[in-house]
């Protein structure tokens, strides 16, 4: 069995920024509808085309739209779009959780993600 | 009571807040058990699976393709995506001691990181170029602790590291020097009458910088401490992120081939200066002020650099694989 990495956070930064990443991750909407422990995913060939059955994967939390959520975490609302993040958040956001694709694929990131 | 005698005090009272949050947290996880979710029986490869090959060393880390064998055991943190923020987020995690899987359903992970090849060329999707190499490095080599990033300055010592060049009409193009002191003699050089607005713009853009770093230092705390802290320490800040590009630059000059200059730089965040908040002009100056840097080896060096930390905590990241849906425990 390989050795796991367990280096202790001891830079006072690095801590910062772990904690920014769990405050950002930690969507108040898991409290309401439950913690997401896992995902189901399939294979995509070359096409893009899915292939294959769905395989469930077991995990004590799932991140999603980790990139969006930190933006959408360190702007302001009021100043996103003035700063230009408006139409790039909602570029992010329509492929995770309002797009035909997700709607497809089912996805309620938005109400599901944690990292807990 | 200024506001100098206030922050200690504010401070105080976050740093309570957030310990009796990590205790509430730390006694709530302890005593939860999640349930599983619906149909978990009928899905479940994983409890049949006893080992974790690892990855092939001839296979690039960034084209891993899924299989089922390949989804380590025991996961602690499965993360959608491989963009930069997923694969930092991971390598933090990992740092921690987490087994993370990452999926990406396109055939490279690294999102705007990534680069690829045709007919000999190399092209990158995203990434151009940083500043502010000696604090963004040492945040990358945090957690890239098997293989690091080496950035190349952009320019040359003979023009003076030189890492953007503007052209108005049929001007010449106007080139701009890595360093804050040639950014200002260069200007004060060309625009002598100017020196006042030139100086004035670069004292502006550090300003305003130092003041949306307190905005987000702010974002650690709860909202109710962010609240006060918006509205007794970084008024400035919203002051400035509610002004254009260009109605403070138009109040610094009636130069209009300075105004051209000192705006464009617009390209590096794709709005017109009417359009955008000086906030992130004056950020995209001071970033690179000290010039600018090109990962060696091509952007996709980043992810490269971050999934073995991932691996070497028991985790994978894993290409060419879509989720379908999230599961969500049945509470």
């Amino acid at each position: 069995m390989r050795e796991r990495a367990t280096t202790k956070l001891t830079s006072p930064l690095l801590h910062s920024i772990k904690k920014y990443i769990k405050n950002c991750a930690s969507l108040r909407f898991a409290r309401r509808s439950g913690s997401a422990v896992g995902v189901t995913v399939t294979n995509v060939d070359k096409s893009g085309q899915n292939k294959g059955e769905g395989i469930a994967i077991r995990a004590k939390g799932v991140v999603s739209g980790a990139g969006a959520v930190a933006t959408n975490y360190l702007v302001p609302s009021e100043f996103r779009e003035l700063l230009g993040f408006e139409p790039m958040l909602q570029k992010v956001k329509s492929s995770i959780s309002h797009g035909e694709r997700a709607k497809r694929a089912s996805l309620e990131v938005e109400e599901n993600t944690s990292l807990c | 009571m200024g506001v100098s005698k206030l922050a200690p005090k504010l401070f105080l009272a976050a740093a309570g807040a957030v310990g009796t949050c990590c205790v509430l947290k730390i006694l709530y996880a302890r005593t939860y058990k999640p349930k599983q979710p619906k149909g978990y029986k009928k899905q479940q490869p994983l409890s049949d699976q006893s080992s974790n090959p690892p990855r092939s060393p001839s296979t690039d880390c960034t084209r891993d393709a899924f299989r089922e064998k390949k989804i380590p055991t025991d996961l602690d943190y499965v993360v959608i995506g491989t963009g930069m923020g997923s694969l930092y987020c991971a390598a933090l995690l990992a740092k921690a001691g987490k087994k993370c899987l990452l999926i990406e359903q396109h055939y490279v992970a690294g999102g705007c990181t990534h680069s690829f090849e045709d007919h000999g060329y190399e092209f990158d999707t995203g990434l151009h170029y940083v500043g502010r190499m000696e604090k963004y490095k040492k945040l990358l080599d945090l957690v890239s602790t098997n293989v690091k990033v080496d950035w190349a300055k952009m320019g040359c010592e003979e023009d003076g590291y030189c890492y953007d060049e503007i052209k108005l009409g049929d001007d010449k193009p106007y080139k701009i020097r890595a360093g804050e002191e040639a950014f200002v003699s260069d200007l004060i050089e060309e625009f002598p009458d100017e020196a006042e607005a030139v100086r004035e713009y670069v004292r502006l853009c550090k300003r305003v910088n130092k003041k949306a770093d307190m905005y987000f230092y702010g974002k650690l705390f709860s909202p109710w401490i962010q609240y006060l802290l918006n509205k007794l320490v970084n008024k400035e800040y919203f002051e400035f992120a509610s002004k254009s590009t260009w109605d403070v630059v138009c109040q610094l000059t009636s130069n209009k081939r300075l105004r051209g200059i000192l705006c464009g730089q617009f390209g590096d965040y794709g709005l017109k200066p009417q359009d955008s908040s000086f906030l992130i002009q004056a950020g995209i100056t001071a970033h690179y002020l000290g010039g600018a840097f090109y990962p060696i080896g091509g952007s996709q060096m980043i992810s490269k650099a971050l999934i073995p930390t991932i691996e070497a905590a028991g985790g994978r990241v894993l290409v060419s694989c879509r989720v379908k849906t999230i599961d969500v425990d049945g509470r």
